[in-house]
């Protein structure tokens, strides 16, 4: 750590190259007229321009390596392109168009085109996801095929990727992995949607990647872009949600002067019980959540740095709890609704701070991560004083990647580490997990090969140790996990409309301290659980295949997967009791083969360009010898959306109207005492409006579960009381944006 | 920006910390349903969930509990 340091260091002090700016002009490619308005980024640097009414645009500065840059305007097609800084002036030819399916991913340890990755990559941006009304990020990712929440209630969720969750998944914020006692299905992600601009899944395994753990997926969050270079902005958006009668006000302040950037955001939710669709509330589900970021930046020519910092308090009822002695599904359900502060009751802080440093040189890019992140998790059950359980979790984490860029090849070799330190408070009255502290290593290498425009392929090697050691007398542990990873694959554009990838990758996860050492009541999870020493890592491989066909007016992409999983863990109910709460015991699954399709598609017509229609669909299967199924096995899920907008030119400036459909099936494939679920349907209309006075005004409203199903989701943490999601509710949202011009 | 960043930590721990100092009613199960034992606060809300029990003139115990469920 200390020579790396050093490294950074030395990089930083080295003599700058003379700093010289680049303009450039972006023209029609038809009439050859300017075209004002363009969004000119250098995804890199995270920098942003915009042309001006001669078509003209400047960059401040210069860079000597080849980088990617994207053009972006709502009446033409995106250009993605790659330049060398070392020249004065550019000149960009845009062609009209909307249809684009291409984006930029970070991800796969690379700045690079979707289209220019072997690694199967879904992106979006958070924007267009919020356009569904959902309440928090685990909700809106559900609209990517194969990604799927499981939630405790409102203010406790999580991604799920083809069925793995919790430690199976890896969230990265920035880069900065986050760890926040994700072995626990009652604790959710911990981060807010605030100062969001994109988010990435990588589904299946990619420990080759992000190491051990990296069984399931990834999804790698990504703030929104600081403020174009010489502009301040302020944005004040306040929700209110019908359903929780609760609201959620924010505020983002961001200014790009010279060459320092930053970003100040700050908001505050506050949520009472959800109301289910017989009326009545879901007791004890309320939540209230602070989340504040903070980010400072500043580039030099060939270099970038990067200081963030982000925090998250979220005080969240434990629905569930009941002191009926015959429990029905009832007592979980109340006349009133309740917002004041209840037992039992989990609060969740995370504090992310991180460092990043960027250098280029002609052909070659040196990446230094180093990040420290903090989580506490104190539940409180039946005691106002005491905490059934407090813990912190201090991360120290570091990643340093070289690249190496060659006309048609690139290297990235990299190491990566983390130590990681589990606190018990001594006032807590259980500890369901020892003190302990984990130490991570790897190291890992990605090469890639451009064959030629059609063929491209990747291979990528990476070794990891994992050390446990526990740091109780009573409770001894000390373990060596250790797994090479290994990942392949191959793209092959056929022609300008169809694209196919196989990608094959491999993933390991080692046990945690909760499956090894776990003896305890678990209140948040309403059991008992007894852990495993002898459990040996999981491992995991996959074959992913995936084909595009891209037209002027649609897309499809079809992506059948197959994965074979050895040494599952699981954890299920042995057939006691302790104190009325049942026991259940972690296992392990000799060996299980989960496949599926995820299917999506993307239609509007030529007659109506202004009309989208989006669909999905996704199936996930797992079968063993030894049991029918995993426990929370996702069902079968179809989604369709019609969208439509308008454009005007006065102080309306867009309209956009959106109906969605979901369909979920029925899942009959459960695992032992596991509660079946049954199908449902959801309806959901969407509007949102952007409009120009004084500022940018942006009005959503909707509503949500129109037809007031009454479903239990097969995820959802309270199908075993019974309790069905949210009823029939209206939102809505304003949002205003004040832009200002600053001298550079 | 340094004082951004020590307002808005200083806020979370404070937002983590208070919710722990509260007063709480309580209540102790009793044969004919609950009973109610009033306010308490602090070092006395503190002790009672410690002690968890409430005895009777008759030597009876009863299981105490604090605050809204």
């Amino acid at each position: 750590m200390k020579y790396l340091l050093l490294w950074a260091a030395a990089f930083a002090s080295s003599p700058l190259l003379a700093q010289q700016g680049i303009t450039g002009i972006v023209l029609d490619a038809q009439s050859q007229k300017a075209i004002q308005g363009v969004l000119i980024t250098v995804p890199s640097f995270q920098i942003q321009v915009r042309s001006d009414a001669k078509g003209q645009f400047s960059f401040p500065f210069s860079w000597s390596d080849q980088q990617a840059l994207r053009l972006k305007h709502p009446d033409y097609q995106i250009l993605d392109t790659s330049v060398y800084g070392n020249v004065s002036s550019l000149r960009f030819e845009l062609n009209l168009g909307h249809m684009t399916t291409e984006e930029v991913t970070v991800s796969a340890q690379q700045v690079s085109l979707r289209a220019k990755n072997t690694v199967p990559i879904e992106v979006r941006s958070i924007n267009e996801l919020q356009l569904s009304g959902g309440m928090h990020v685990a909700e809106l990712l559900t609209k990517i095929p194969g990604v799927y929440m499981s939630t405790l209630g409102n203010g406790i969720a999580k991604p799920v990727i083809r069925g793995m969750q919790g430690m199976r998944v890896v969230t990265l914020v920035n880069g900065l992995r986050l760890e926040g006692q994700q072995w626990g299905g009652d604790h959710g992600l911990g981060i807010g949607e605030l100062a969001l601009g994109s988010a990435e899944v990588i589904k299946g395994p990619a420990s080759v990647l992000y190491g051990a753990d990296a069984l399931g997926g990834v999804v790698y969050l990504q703030d929104e872009p600081y403020a174009r270079i010489g502009q301040q902005t302020l944005d004040v958006q306040q929700k209110w949600n019908q359903n929780t009668s609760g609201s959620t006000s924010s505020l983002l302040y961001k200014k790009s002067q010279g060459n320092k950037r930053i970003l100040v955001a700050g908001s505050y939710a506050n949520h009472a019980d959800f109301q289910l669709p017989n009326g009545l509330y879901a007791k004890n589900s309320r939540f209230h959540e602070w989340v504040g970021k903070a980010s400072y930046s500043w580039f030099k020519p060939n270099q970038i740095h990067q200081f963030r910092y982000a925090f998250n308090n979220t005080v969240a009822g434990i629905p569930g709890h009941t002191h009926d002695s015959l429990a029905t599904p009832l007592s979980f359900q109340v006349q009133t609704q309740g917002r004041k502060y209840s037992l039992p009751a989990q609060f969740f802080t995370n504090q992310l701070l991180s460092y990043e440093y960027k250098r280029f040189w002609t052909g070659q890019e040196f990446n230094l991560l180093l990040g420290q992140t903090h989580n506490r998790l104190v539940e409180y059950d039946e005691k106002v004083t005491k905490p059934f359980m407090e813990m912190d979790l201090f991360n120290s984490i570091y990643q340093a990647k070289w690249t190496k860029k060659w006309a048609q090849q690139q290297l990235i070799i990299g190491v990566a580490g983390m130590l990681q330190l589990n606190l018990n408070a001594p006032i807590a009255a259980d500890q369901l997990l020892p003190d302990a502290q984990t130490f991570d290593q790897g190291i890992f290498g990605l090469y890639k090969y451009e064959l030629s425009k059609a063929h491209m392929f990747q291979v990528g090697l990476r070794q990891d140790v994992r050390w446990i050691q526990t740091q109780s007398d009573s409770l001894f542990l000390q373990r060596r996990y250790a797994s090479p990873n290994l990942s392949a694959g191959w793209s092959w554009q056929v022609n300008s409309f169809q694209r196919h990838r196989l990608n094959f990758s491999s993933g390991f996860r080692a046990p945690h301290l909760s499956e090894l050492l776990a003896n305890g009541f678990h209140h948040g999870a309403l059991r008992y659980e007894i852990g495993d020493s002898s459990l040996v890592p999981e491992r995991s491989l996959q074959l992913d295949w995936s084909s595009d066909w891209n037209t002027e007016h649609g897309s499809i992409t079809v992506n059948p997967y197959h994965a074979w999983v050895r040494d599952y863990i699981y954890i299920q109910p042995n057939g006691n009791s302790i104190d009325g709460i049942p026991v259940f015991n972690y296992a392990q699954l000799e060996l299980g083969r989960m496949y599926g399709l995820d299917l999506s598609a993307h239609y509007h017509p030529h007659w109506l360009h202004n009309l989208h229609w989006e669909g999905n669909f996704s199936y996930i299967h797992f079968e063993s010898p030894q049991d029918s199924a995993i426990s929370l096995l996702p069902p079968t899920r179809v989604q369709n959306e019609i969208q439509y907008h308008w454009d005007f030119n006065g102080t309306i400036q867009k309209i956009e109207l959106s109906v969605s459909h979901a369909w979920m099936a029925a899942q009959t494939r459960v695992a032992f005492q596991e509660t079946p679920s049954e199908s449902y349907q959801l309806i959901h209309i969407n509007a949102r409006c952007y409009l120009e006075k004084n500022g940018i005004w942006m009005l959503q409203t909707g509503v949500r579960n129109l037809t007031n199903s009454a479903y239990i989701d097969h995820l959802s943490r309270l199908k075993n009381i019974g309790m069905p999601g949210p009823g029939r509710h209206f939102y809505i949202s304003l949002k205003y944006q004040v832009q200002q011009q600053i001298k550079n | 920006m340094k004082k951004l960043i020590l307002s808005v930590t200083l806020l979370g721990f404070l937002s983590t910390s208070c919710a722990k100092n509260k007063c709480a009613e309580c209540h102790y199960d009793g044969p004919s349903g609950e009973v109610e034992m009033g306010t308490y606060c602090g070092d006395e809300l503190h002790d009672l969930e410690d002690l968890g029990t409430f005895t009777d003139s008759l030597g009876n115990s009863f299981v105490v509990h604090c605050g809204e469920h």
